[in-house]
């Protein structure tokens, strides 16, 4: 397999380059010549059992464990008196949120500026990515924000 | 045995008779190549062959209205990759399982024999490989180890080009700083 494609990103990671083409995973034996043939059964079973998601069918104990999970978050989200957003369920009134928890309305750029700006807040590997292909990174992870500045 | 073309297998498929035949030939000529694909993604053998079965499950639910001008094998990857995504994010669902525990366990498999017989620098490579968040961890192994084209791996997982570049250099650049960490204290052990 040509690996062309890929030699310009590996040209400051000579490590890594070395290390291409390997693959440490043990396969267990036999395992490629029986899969097909597990595949075809779980195929004809699922036929054979006429694949339904009917409620009559669907057992009790799954139900009800699915009611008293979704009344204990219920409590528990109830039970948290300084949720801002409960307090605004509750009263009514506009609520000003912290500003930690604003930065989910931020855009890309923002949040960048908002890091540079703040020493020694910028961890990790340095980077050599303009502000449009970092943005586009941002994006596509949809990182939560902690793991972000971790990840810049 | 000689591989068919994505049109031949296709229209096997698509007789009532020659169905199921021509399935299993879809798995075979695909099964290695996917399930080297999902093994790095998920580490546990038992969980691969789950996530590897699932993919075929739905190539067979979904064959039928497989539009011939996409090609098989993206398409293939494709169910594969949004398997084995679904099956790492049900491994966080756990109400008292952290990011961290998760990570954990998928480590674990690298350090049994049975499972992995790489080197002490190629252990590093993957427990830094499930260091990184599932995306980017999927655009990495299909870059880097399948050598596929930026335009494949987007018509794979949906993402633009541009941020697939950005995801990949990302982690390059952080998977090199771990190994060339783990090369110095290997060296740092041998000389000391």
């Amino acid at each position: 397999m040509e690996h062309t494609n890929g030699q310009n990103e590996l040209r400051d990671a000579p490590l890594l380059s070395k290390l291409r083409g390997s693959d440490p995973f043990v396969t267990p034996e036999g395992f490629f010549e029986r899969f097909p043939q597990e595949v075809q059964q779980r195929i004809h079973q699922r036929e054979r059992a006429g694949w339904s998601l009917r409620p009559a069918f669907r057992p009790a104990w799954v139900v009800g464990t699915t009611v008293a999970a979704l009344v204990v978050t219920v409590f528990m989200v109830l039970r948290d008196p300084v949720s801002p957003v409960l307090q605004a369920e509750l009263t009514e009134e506009p609520v000003v949120m912290p500003d930690e928890l604003v930065l989910d309305t931020w855009n890309a750029d923002q949040l960048l500026a908002e890091i540079a700006s703040e020493e020694g807040t910028v961890t990790g590997v340095a980077h050599d990515l303009d502000t449009e292909e970092l943005a586009a990174y941002i994006e596509h992870e949809e990182l939560p924000i902690d793991l972000i500045l971790e990840e810049l | 045995m000689s591989e068919l073309s994505d049109s031949e297998l296709l229209k096997l498929f698509q007789q009532e008779d020659t169905r199921h035949y021509a399935f299993n030939l879809l798995v075979r000529q695909y099964q290695r190549r996917l399930y080297a694909f999902i093994r790095r993604m998920v580490t546990d053998p038992d969980e691969a062959k789950d996530v590897l079965q699932n993919t075929f499950i739905k190539a067979w639910n979904g064959l039928d209205k497989f539009r011939s001008d996409a090609r098989l094998y993206s398409w293939l990857y494709r169910i594969a990759h949004n398997e084995c995504l679904n099956h790492l994010r049900s491994l966080k669902r756990g109400l008292f399982t952290s990011h961290e525990a998760v990570t954990d366990k998928l480590c674990a498999t690298l350090d049994s024999s049975e499972h992995f017989n790489g080197d002490a620098i190629e252990r590093t490579l993957q427990q830094a490989l499930m260091r990184l968040p599932d995306k980017q961890r999927a655009v990495f192994t299909m870059k880097y180890f399948e050598d596929l084209k930026y335009e494949e791996i987007s018509a794979i997982t949906g993402t633009s080009v541009g941020a697939l570049k950005s995801s990949y250099h990302i982690a390059v650049k952080k998977i090199e700083a771990m190994l060339v960490d783990q090369t110095k204290d290997l060296s740092d052990r041998s000389n000391p």
